[in-house]
């Protein structure tokens, strides 16, 4: 009973833990010129800046950097990651890791940047935004479109994008002899 | 009850120490024998229950066939050899690189540092519906899935397709028919030594197989002869990522030019039929011609020359031309001619 008690205690303080940080003006990190927020150790990621006038999570560079790559690195999914289906029987066929080829470390970018906006987002209380996943979902569609404006009106629409991918769409468009389909 | 997919079916595991041993229990076990060389192959047919051999003989405690040796005509190369050793080992990176090259294009180095040359070039066919138990004709049914016009055959063969179109997935494999090597074989007659061309088959002559080991069989060394040694060499290996692939597909090449004339060549390619194919019209053709892109432009046209293509797999046509292109000319001299010029 007492056990229950206090683990009732305890939800009920991070409740109310929550409801505060709920109510709390939307802040957003400041760029100091030396960085976002305040000043700190590459190798140091505080939880907690203070910025102007309130306190605001960021994470810390070292957080923000790491973030960034892991949203370049599921960007790469888009070449190479290959899920098939055989459309006859409807089962998926590309089951094992060598078939179905997720990147590696050497599909990455020897070097990734990253930048953080610095627009809070309005339906947030904090202003806090997503890091990582969520922008490398916007990541790919940014890829697609790059590559349907620079092959013109010729549609890729699904991954993988590899090169015969690729000469295919553009073969697709009538004005080559060769026939070079590929799926998708 | 459910059925578990993902645990091994029991079998007896046999390990010899020598090679007399292991041929004796491959002759005492018979058709129920499965030989274990570096086990990246058999792993998923165990482990998706595909395969249930009632003994696995284990060689990885038999010495006598780890580690390059040289001979009186080259070098011979144990079959359980490892492709990180292989492709580390002096003398092969010294005279012999082009297979070094090759052996370093496998997979990734932690699968490289557990399989082995035997294995590599011994391997079944990757196409994913015979490894996923699909009762193909590779498999001992009446149909091919990949060839239908819906299958799903990016990866599949341009030539010398019989029912099946599976490719031979190997790294090394045009590697050694470049270089002349020799496959040692043991057999219950004997030793047997036979041209790496040989040791491969097509559908056409065995469709259950890639390779010419028979129940009982056992690949004991490759031998290498000197004829190539330091040549000039030639390895690309196109997948669709950098590290873990096997090929969309691969050619190696190795000649001897006098002045900027070639004077002999042997060229391979792989991935684009169940056997890795040397391809000696090239080589004729090319012979006394100097080494240019107008040679290799040549040479790429007529390799294609009777490829077919399937449903999703044409870009390997344009592909194999501009790699054969590439490995007589050379990658710095050959540019990638675009499909349209066909």
């Amino acid at each position: 009973m007492r056990k229950l008690m206090f683990v009732g205690l305890v939800v009920l303080v991070a409740f109310s833990l929550l409801e505060a940080q709920s109510t709390r003006n939307a802040r957003h990190v400041v760029p100091t010129g030396k960085g976002w927020g305040m000043e700190v150790p590459r190798d140091i990621a505080p939880p907690v800046v203070i910025t102007g006038n309130g306190i605001n999570y960021h994470g810390g560079p070292v957080l923000m950097e790491s973030f960034g790559n892991e949203a370049v690195t599921f960007e790469s999914r888009i070449p190479t990651q290959n899920i098939v289906y055989e459309p006859t029987y409807g089962k998926l066929i590309s089951r094992r890791l060598y078939q179905n080829k997720p990147p590696t470390i050497l599909d990455l970018p020897l070097e990734m940047q990253w930048e953080a906006v610095n627009i809070p987002d309005p339906g947030n209380p904090v202003g806090a935004k997503g890091v990582g996943e969520v922008a490398a979902l916007a990541g790919s569609a940014a890829v697609l479109c790059a590559i349907q404006n620079a092959i013109g009106n010729r549609c890729v629409l699904r991954t993988p994008v590899t090169p015969d991918r690729v000469l295919d769409a553009l073969a697709a468009n009538g004005a080559r002899p060769v026939r070079l389909t590929t799926y998708a | 009850m459910a059925v578990i997919h993902d645990v091994m079916p029991a079998f007896l595991l046999l390990q010899p120490a020598t090679l007399a041993d292991a041929q004796k229990l491959l002759e005492q076990q018979g058709l129920d024998a499965w030989i274990l060389a570096g086990g990246l192959d058999s792993l998923d047919w165990l482990k998706d229950r595909m395969r249930k051999p009632k003994a696995v003989i284990d060689l990885s405690g038999v010495q006598e066939l780890k580690g390059v040796r040289s001979t009186s005509d080259g070098i011979e190369i144990g079959a359980m050899t490892t492709l990180t050793e292989l492709a580390s080992h002096p003398i092969v990176q010294q005279k012999y690189h082009l297979l070094a090259e090759a052996a370093e294009a496998v997979a990734s180095p932690q699968i490289r540092n557990q399989a082995t040359i035997g294995g590599n070039v011994s391997q079944d066919a990757r196409c994913w519906y015979y490894r996923a138990g699909w009762p193909c004709y590779r498999a001992g049914g009446n149909i091919c899935y990949a060839d239908t016009p819906d299958g799903r055959n990016r990866e599949h063969a341009i030539l010398h397709a019989e029912r099946c179109v599976a490719v031979n997935p190997s790294d090394t494999a045009p590697a050694l028919i470049a270089l002349d090597a020799r496959f040692v074989l043991q057999t219950a007659k004997g030793e047997r030594v036979i041209s790496a061309d040989d040791y491969f088959v097509g559908p056409d002559i065995d469709i259950t197989r890639l390779n010419i080991l028979r129940p009982g069989d056992l690949l004991s060394s490759i031998r290498i002869p000197a004829t190539w040694a330091g040549a000039q060499f030639y390895f690309e290996k196109i997948r669709d990522r950098q590290v873990w692939d096997f090929p969309l597909l691969n050619v190696a090449s190795a000649m001897t030019l006098s002045g900027d004339r070639i004077e002999r060549i042997r060229i391979a390619v792989n991935a684009v039929a169940a056997r890795p194919l040397r391809l000696p019209s090239v080589e004729r053709a090319v012979a006394g011609k100097p080494r240019s892109a107008a040679t290799g432009e040549m040479a790429g046209n007529l390799a294609v020359q009777g490829a077919v293509p399937l449903q999703f797999n044409s870009y390997k046509i344009p592909l194999m031309r501009n790699l054969v292109k590439r490995a007589i000319a050379g990658g710095q001299e050959a540019t990638w001619t675009s499909y349209s010029g066909q």
